[in-house]
C-alpha cells in the first residue's frame, strides 16, 4: 500500500484497502486537503478546547462551591468567566460543528470533496495559532480579557495588552469562520451529486447552508466591532466613548447584532444533526421535512431582528423594547415547530435506544427548557428581573450545553462507526449519557433558582443565603467535569478493540454517507453516485 | 438558488464554484465596506 | 466647633430616626433572598408585584406546554419501541396537524405579550415624582444625590459602599466565616453598605441613572427592575414603595474587579420619619460636606 500511494490518484476504481492516504506525519495532517482529515483535525482541536474551558469552568465552581473567597483573587475570576466563554463558543463549539460539517456534508450530498480543499486546510490551521495567541494572555502582565465575552467597553478597555491580543484572535477565528462558511456554500451549492436537489438534501446539510450564510453576513460585524474598541484603545478614536461624540451602547447593538445571529450559528447544525438521528431510530421518515427547511430558514432570519433583547436594561425607548419582545416571541414558533415535529417523527415509529439516540432525545428535552426560558426572558417587565443574573446563565447553558454540545456527543457516536469502522461499547456510551443527564442537571437547573432569588451573574462570591444551591451546582460541575474523560477512553476503546461495523451501521439508516464502506475510504464519490430512492432520507431521486 | 444538480463538468463545476465564491465575498466587502462608511467616513 | 456640635446632634437624629425605621423592618417582614430559595420574590413595588405576575404567566404557559410535549414524547417511547414490536408508520406529513401547532402557539405569544406591553407601557412612565435621586455608579460604589424633593433642591448628597464586615470578611483567604456578617437576625454578608440610600414610602421616586467610569447595574429585587448605569448617558426609571423596611440588592453588570462588592441598600421609610431624615443630612451637610456615616451605619444593628 505504501508502496503505490499517491501515484494513481486520478484513476477512480478504489477497493477498500488502497485508499491512497498521504505517508508521514506532515503530508497527512498539516497539509492535508481531505475534508475527513480536515474534519477530523476541527474535532480533535474542538475536545481539546472543550477540556480546556472545561477546566475554567471548574475554577468558577470550584470558587462558587460556599461563599467567601476561597482559592482566586476576583480579578482572575473574572478572567476565568470570560476566557471559557470565548473558549467554548469560538474553540469549543463552532469548530466541531465545522468539523461534523466538514466529515459529513461531502459525504451526504455525493461529492468528492469540499469545493475550495486548499483553503480548507488554511481555515483549520488558522485556529490553533488564534488560541494560542488568547490563551497566552492568560500569562501576560495584566492576564487575560477580563471583560466578559461580550468585550463591553468602557470595562474591556481597562485591560492591558490582553486587549490587542484578544482582538488579534478573534479576528484570526473571524477570519477562519469566513472562509469556511465560503467554502461550506461553494460545496453544497455547487457538488451536490445529481439527483441530489436541494429540497432532497438531508436536513444536516440543509441548518449548515443556513447556518454559512449567518457566518458570512455576521463575522465581519463582529470583525468591525473589535476593530473599532482597538482603536478605541490604541489609537485615541472616540467610537464608543461618550466624552469623545461616541456611544458606549453603539457597541452593545453592533456586538449583539453579531452575537444573536451567534447563538443560532451554534444551535441551527444541532438541529440538523437531530433531525438526522431521530428518523434513523424511530425507523420513520423525518416528520415535515419542508417545514424543517423553512422553520430553520424563519430562525434564521428572525436571528437578526431580535439582538436588543439582550440589552433590554440599557434604557431603550418604548418602542424599541415592544418591538424587540414581539420580535424575539415569534421565534418560539418556529423552534415550536421543530420540536412538534420531532416528537411526531417519534410517534408511531419503531424505536431503539443507542447511545446516538439517547443524547438526542436528551437534546429535545432539555433544549426545549432552555427555550422555555428563553421565552421567559422575552417578556420585558419579567427580564427587568431577570437580566444579568443566574437565571440567565441557566438559560443560556441549556440551550449551549444541554443544546448544542448534546448534539455534537450525538453526532460523534451516531457517525463515529462510518468514520473509524469500529463499533464503540454501548453499555459504556449509555453510562456516559446517563451519568451526563444527572450531572448537567445538578450543574445548571439550581442556577434558574439562584437567579429568580437574586443572584447577579459574573460575581466571585455570594450572600450565604445563596450557599446551598451553589453547592449542588458545584457538585455538579464536579461530576461534568470527568465527561471528557469518558467520551475519550470511550472512543478511544472502540478505536483499539471495538467490533468491526458495517457499511450501513444502523438498521435505520438512510443516507449517501451509509452507502460508502465503514470506515469511509480516504477519498469517496469520485465518481458521482447514482442515486436510488432507498439512499435517500428525503424524497426520492426521480421527482 | 439554483435548484438543479451541479453539472459533473470538472470545467463547468470550476466555474460555479469561481462564481459562487465571488458573489458571498461581494457579500463580505459589502458588510465591511459599509463598517468602513459608517466608521471611518461618517464619524 | 460650633459644626462639630450641630453634626454631632445630626447624628445622634439620624440614629434614633433610622433605628424606628430598622424597628419597622421587622415588622413588615424580611426581602432578604432565602435558602433553597425557588422563585422569584413578590417585591414591595407594582413593578415587581407586575414583573411576578408576568414571570408566573410565562412559567405556567411554558409548564403547561412542557406537559403536553414531554408527555407525548414519553408517551411515544414507552409505547413506539421496536422491543414491543412496534412497526414503524411511513407517514412523513399531516398539514392540519401542522397548521394547528403553528396557529396556536402565536395565540399564546397574543396571551403573553398583551399583559406585558400593559406594564412596559405604565412603567415608561416617570413624570411627576415626588423625589428625584441621581444615582451614580462608581469602581465599586454608589453615590446617591437628592436632587429634587418636593420641587426644592436638598443638596443631600453621599457615597454608599459595601460594610466594613463585609469587606474583611470577603478578602481571599480572610479565614472569616461569611455566615457571621449579620444585622440582627438577617445574614448580610455583601447585602450591606456603609450609608444606605434613605427613600420615602407611598410617594413616587424618579431616579436618574448613570456611572463615572464603566457600565454598572443599579438592581434591587424587591422594587421590580434594574437599569443600566453607563458612563455619560441618563437613564431614568421610577419606583413606588408600598411598605417600609430594608430591601437590598448589588451591581449586576459586570464592571471589574469588584462587581461582586458594590450591594445598595434601600432604607424606606414613612414620609413623615423621611422628612425627619432628610432635614438631619441637610444641617451638617450644608457647612461641611462630610455625610454623617458612621451613625449611620451603627443605625440598623439597633
Amino acid at each position: 500500500m505504501a508502496t503505490h500511494a499517491a501515484t494513481d490518484h486520478h484513476h477512480a476504481d478504489h477497493h477498500d484497502d488502497h485508499d491512497h492516504k498521504p505517508q508521514g506525519f506532515m503530508n497527512r495532517w498539516v497539509f492535508t486537503t481531505n475534508h475527513k482529515d480536515i474534519g477530523t483535525l476541527y474535532l480533535v482541536f474542538a475536545f481539546i478546547m472543550f477540556c480546556i474551558g472545561g477546566a475554567m469552568s471548574g475554577v468558577i465552581r470550584a470558587e462558587l462551591m460556599s461563599p467567601g473567597l476561597q482559592f482566586v483573587e476576583p480579578y482572575f475570576f473574572n478572567q476565568m468567566t470570560t476566557v471559557h466563554a470565548l473558549v467554548m463558543i469560538f474553540g469549543g463549539v463552532m469548530p466541531a460543528f465545522v468539523g461534523l460539517g466538514n466529515w459529513m456534508i461531502p459525504l451526504q450530498i455525493g461529492a468528492p470533496d469540499m469545493a475550495l480543499p486548499r483553503m480548507n486546510n488554511w481555515s483549520f490551521w488558522i485556529m490553533p495559532f488564534a488560541f494560542t495567541v488568547l490563551l497566552c494572555t492568560l500569562f501576560l502582565p495584566g492576564g487575560a480579557p477580563a471583560g466578559g465575552w461580550t468585550l463591553y467597553p468602557p470595562l474591556s478597555l481597562q485591560g492591558g495588552s490582553s486587549v490587542a491580543f484578544a482582538i488579534f484572535a478573534i479576528h484570526m477565528m473571524g477570519i477562519s469562520s469566513i472562509m469556511g462558511a465560503i467554502n461550506i456554500i461553494a460545496t453544497i451549492l455547487n457538488m451536490r451529486a445529481p439527483g441530489m436537489d436541494l429540497l432532497k438534501m438531508p436536513l444536516f446539510v440543509w441548518t449548515w447552508l443556513i447556518t454559512a450564510f449567518l457566518l458570512i453576513a455576521v463575522m465581519p460585524v463582529l470583525a468591525g466591532a473589535v476593530t473599532m474598541l482597538l482603536t478605541d484603545k490604541f489609537f485615541g478614536t472616540s467610537f464608543f466613548n461618550a466624552a469623545g461624540g461616541g456611544d458606549p451602547v453603539m457597541f452593545q447593538h453592533i456586538f449583539w447584532f453579531f452575537g444573536h445571529p451567534e447563538v443560532y450559528i451554534m444551535i441551527l447544525p444541532a438541529f440538523g444533526v437531530v433531525s438526522e438521528i431521530i428518523p434513523t431510530f424511530a425507523r420513520k421518515p423525518l416528520f415535515g421535512y419542508q417545514a424543517m427547511v423553512y422553520a430553520t430558514a424563519s430562525i434564521a432570519f428572525l436571528s437578526f431582528i431580535v439582538w436588543a433583547h439582550h440589552m433590554f436594561t440599557v434604557g431603550m425607548p418604548l418602542g424599541g423594547e415592544l418591538f424587540f419582545m414581539y420580535a424575539t416571541m415569534m421565534i418560539a414558533v418556529p423552534t415550536g415547530v421543530k420540536v412538534f415535529n420531532w416528537v411526531s417523527t417519534m410517534w408511531k415509529g419503531s424505536m431503539t435506544f443507542e447511545t446516538p439516540m439517547l443524547w438526542a432525545i436528551g437534546f429535545v428535552i432539555l433544549f426545549t427548557i432552555g427555550g422555555f426560558s428563553g421565552l421567559m426572558l422575552a417578556i420585558v417587565p419579567a427580564d427587568f428581573q431577570y437580566h444579568d443574573t443566574y437565571f440567565v446563565v441557566a438559560h443560556f447553558h441549556y440551550v449551549l450545553v444541554t443544546g448544542a454540545l448534546f448534539s455534537i456527543i450525538a453526532a460523534v457516536y451516531f457517525w463515529w462507526p462510518k468514520w473509524t469502522g469500529k463499533m464503540y461499547s454501548e453499555k459504556w456510551g449509555k453510562f456516559h449519557f446517563w451519568w451526563t443527564i444527572v450531572f448537567v442537571n445538578l450543574l445548571f437547573f439550581p442556577q434558574h433558582f439562584l437567579g429568580l432569588a437574586g443572584m447577579p451573574r459574573r460575581i466571585p462570591d455570594y450572600n450565604v443565603a445563596f450557599a446551598d444551591w451553589n453547592m449542588v451546582s458545584s457538585i455538579g460541575a464536579f461530576g461534568m467535569l470527568c465527561t471528557p474523560v469518558f467520551m475519550f477512553l470511550i472512543l478511544w476503546h472502540s478505536k483499539k478493540h471495538g467490533k468491526t461495523a458495517t457499511a450501513e451501521v444502523w438498521e435505520g439508516a438512510h443516507g449517501l454517507e451509509w452507502t460508502v464502506p465503514s470506515p469511509a475510504p480516504h477519498h469517496t464519490f469520485t465518481e458521482p453516485p447514482v442515486i436510488k430512492a432507498s439512499m435517500l432520507a428525503h424524497g426520492d431521486p426521480t421527482h | 438558488m439554483n435548484q438543479t444538480p451541479a453539472s459533473f463538468d470538472p470545467a463547468q463545476r470550476r466555474a460555479n464554484v469561481r462564481r459562487t465564491v465571488v458573489a458571498v465575498v461581494c457579500v463580505i466587502v459589502l458588510i465591511y465596506a459599509g463598517f468602513f462608511v459608517r466608521a471611518v467616513l461618517l464619524s | 466647633m460650633k459644626s462639630l456640635a450641630t453634626t454631632r446632634i445630626g447624628r445622634a437624629a439620624s440614629a434614633a430616626v433610622l433605628a424606628m425605621a430598622a424597628g419597622m423592618v421587622h415588622a413588615s417582614g424580611s426581602t432578604m433572598p432565602a435558602r433553597w430559595q425557588l422563585n422569584m420574590g413578590r417585591g414591595v413595588t407594582e413593578s415587581a408585584h407586575n414583573a411576578y405576575h408576568a414571570h408566573m404567566i410565562a412559567l405556567w404557559v411554558c409548564v403547561v406546554i412542557g406537559v403536553i410535549v414531554f408527555g407525548a414524547m414519553a408517551y411515544a417511547m414507552f409505547k413506539f419501541r421496536k422491543s414491543k414490536g412496534a412497526v414503524a408508520a411511513q407517514w412523513s406529513h399531516n398539514t392540519k396537524a401542522e397548521v394547528i401547532w403553528t396557529v396556536i402557539p402565536i395565540l399564546i405569544l397574543v396571551v403573553m405579550a398583551w399583559p406585558a406591553t400593559q406594564i412596559l407601557i405604565k412603567q415608561a412612565d416617570t413624570s411627576n415624582p415626588v423625589l428625584t435621586v441621581k444615582v451614580t455608579g462608581y469602581q465599586w460604589k454608589w453615590r446617591y444625590e437628592y436632587v429634587d424633593y418636593e420641587g426644592k433642591p436638598t443638596g443631600v448628597n453621599f457615597v454608599s459602599k459595601l460594610d466594613a464586615d463585609s469587606d474583611k470578611t470577603r478578602q481571599l483567604k480572610s479565614g472569616l466565616d461569611p455566615h457571621a456578617v449579620k444585622v440582627g437576625e438577617e445574614s448580610t454578608y455583601l447585602l450591606n453598605v456603609d450609608k444606605p440610600l434613605v427613600l420615602p414610602t407611598g410617594v413616587k421616586v424618579r431616579f436618574v441613572i448613570t456611572a463615572d467610569d464603566v457600565i454598572h447595574a443599579w438592581w434591587v429585587p424587591a422594587l421590580g427592575w434594574k437599569t443600566d448605569a453607563i458612563p455619560d448617558i441618563i437613564n431614568d426609571a421610577w419606583t413606588l414603595i408600598e411598605q417600609p423596611g430594608t430591601y437590598r440588592g448589588q451591581c449586576a453588570e459586570l464592571c471589574g474587579q469588584d462587581h461582586g462588592f458594590m450591594p445598595i441598600v434601600v432604607e424606606a421609610m414613612p414620609k413623615a420619619l423621611f422628612d425627619q431624615w432628610l432635614a438631619t443630612q441637610q444641617q451638617p451637610a450644608a457647612p461641611n460636606a462630610t455625610p454623617a456615616a458612621p451613625a449611620v451605619a451603627a443605625a440598623p444593628q439597633g
